[in-house]
């Protein structure tokens, strides 16, 4: 299950949902395992939980909220839905 | 007399306004405020404050490796870190945390007396997806509509937020927010805290500085002229006790109910 959500197909439903959820998501072009909220347009604390939420939804999975907020990347919220499916 | 800077977004500027009231802080302390960017014509009054400040509150907040002045501080400075709070769950569709409603948003400022600074991204959405006014009203305030959140889930994330806040610094906010949301009013907007948590929070930073502050002392609430209302729905979900059917909130010093709020929304921006 892990090795589906490292490759595009799970880098683009996540590029999805931060499209719908965030401020001016519609100018994200790309994100990589390795994007940051420092990379993203409107990825601040803020916005996060509902980011999350959303996740939640596009995955069907629940998340750890704290392992979340605690996650370095892109790469690292793919192994917590991961491990959450 | 020990000189403080307070730095941060507008809940700094709001503790600065609080302690500028207390004598028994003006008494012993003079106060600085520094917002998370200097206008050009504050830069050296700001630089010569933080050389010379005995205390620095600084706010937790990613501006703060923007900060203009943090090397100008002494190294004997004292320096207090304290959260930014906030309760998102109770305003699950603000515009802070959701795609703006671009249409308010771009006519803010237009509507006098009736504009919002607080814009709704759902009543934004539905204004594309329910064109009748009145249709919209009504299925704005009973929330029949898909791609909403789970509104107890995401007070469920938002309260493990602020555990996780609590666990890096020393002074329990998060988990007083949680245990006295339902009790009491402790936000004015999702980014504005009432006069009462914000003394709360003063109080608690304040300590280490060796004051003990009087959290019930009079104050004048400045925050507290704009109240987006609480969803019904959302008080009820969140089991809000404060919360009443006929509870009414301050529109720029106007009291306005939920019904009175949204259907003005609806007419001014179409």
């Amino acid at each position: 299950m892990q090795a589906e959500l490292t490759d595009s197909e799970g880098l683009e439903r996540i590029l999805k949902v931060m499209r719908q959820t965030f401020r001016n998501g519609s100018t994200i072009k790309t994100i990589t395992p390795e994007t940051t909220a420092d990379d993203v347009n409107g990825w601040d604390s803020l916005t996060h939980t509902l980011f999350i939420m959303a996740l939640e939804d596009e995955f069907a999975v629940t998340l750890p909220i704290e392992a979340t907020l605690e996650a370095a990347n892109i790469g690292d919220l793919m192994r917590l839905i991961a491990a959450a499916q | 007399m020990k000189k403080v800077v307070i730095y941060g977004n507008c809940q700094a500027d709001g503790i600065f306004d609080l302690l500028k009231q207390l004598p028994q802080v003006t008494e012993r302390f003079s106060l600085a405020y520094h917002f998370v960017r200097s206008a050009p014509e504050d830069v050296d009054r700001q630089r010569q404050e933080a050389q010379e400040a005995d205390v620095l509150l600084a706010q937790d907040i990613g501006d703060w490796s923007y900060y203009a002045f943090r090397d100008d501080y002494r190294p004997d400075t004292q320096i207090v870190r304290f959260p930014f709070l906030y309760l998102a769950s109770l305003w699950p569709f603000d515009s802070h945390q959701n795609p703006p409603d671009t249409k308010a948003q771009a006519e803010f400022g237009q509507h006098s007396p009736w504009d919002f600074p607080f814009q709704d991204s759902l009543l934004g959405r539905l204004r594309a997806e329910e064109p009748d006014p009145e249709r919209r009203f009504e299925t704005y305030r009973e929330l029949t509509v898909d791609g909403l959140p789970n509104l107890v889930r995401y007070h469920e994330a938002e309260t493990a937020r602020l555990r996780l806040m609590d666990r890096k610094s020393d002074y329990g906010l998060g988990q007083y927010v949680i245990d006295n949301f339902r009790q009491k009013s402790l936000f004015h907007t999702i980014t504005h805290p009432t006069a009462h948590l914000l003394m709360t929070v003063a109080a608690r930073i304040l300590a280490p500085v060796g004051l003990e502050l009087d959290i019930d002392a009079p104050v004048s609430d400045r925050l507290s002229v704009f109240q987006p209302p609480l969803h019904p729905l959302v008080a009820d979900k969140l089991n809000l006790e404060w919360v009443t059917p006929e509870q009414t909130y301050s529109f720029y010093g106007r009291p306005v109910d939920f019904d009175t709020y949204v259907r003005k929304y609806i007419e001014v921006y179409g």
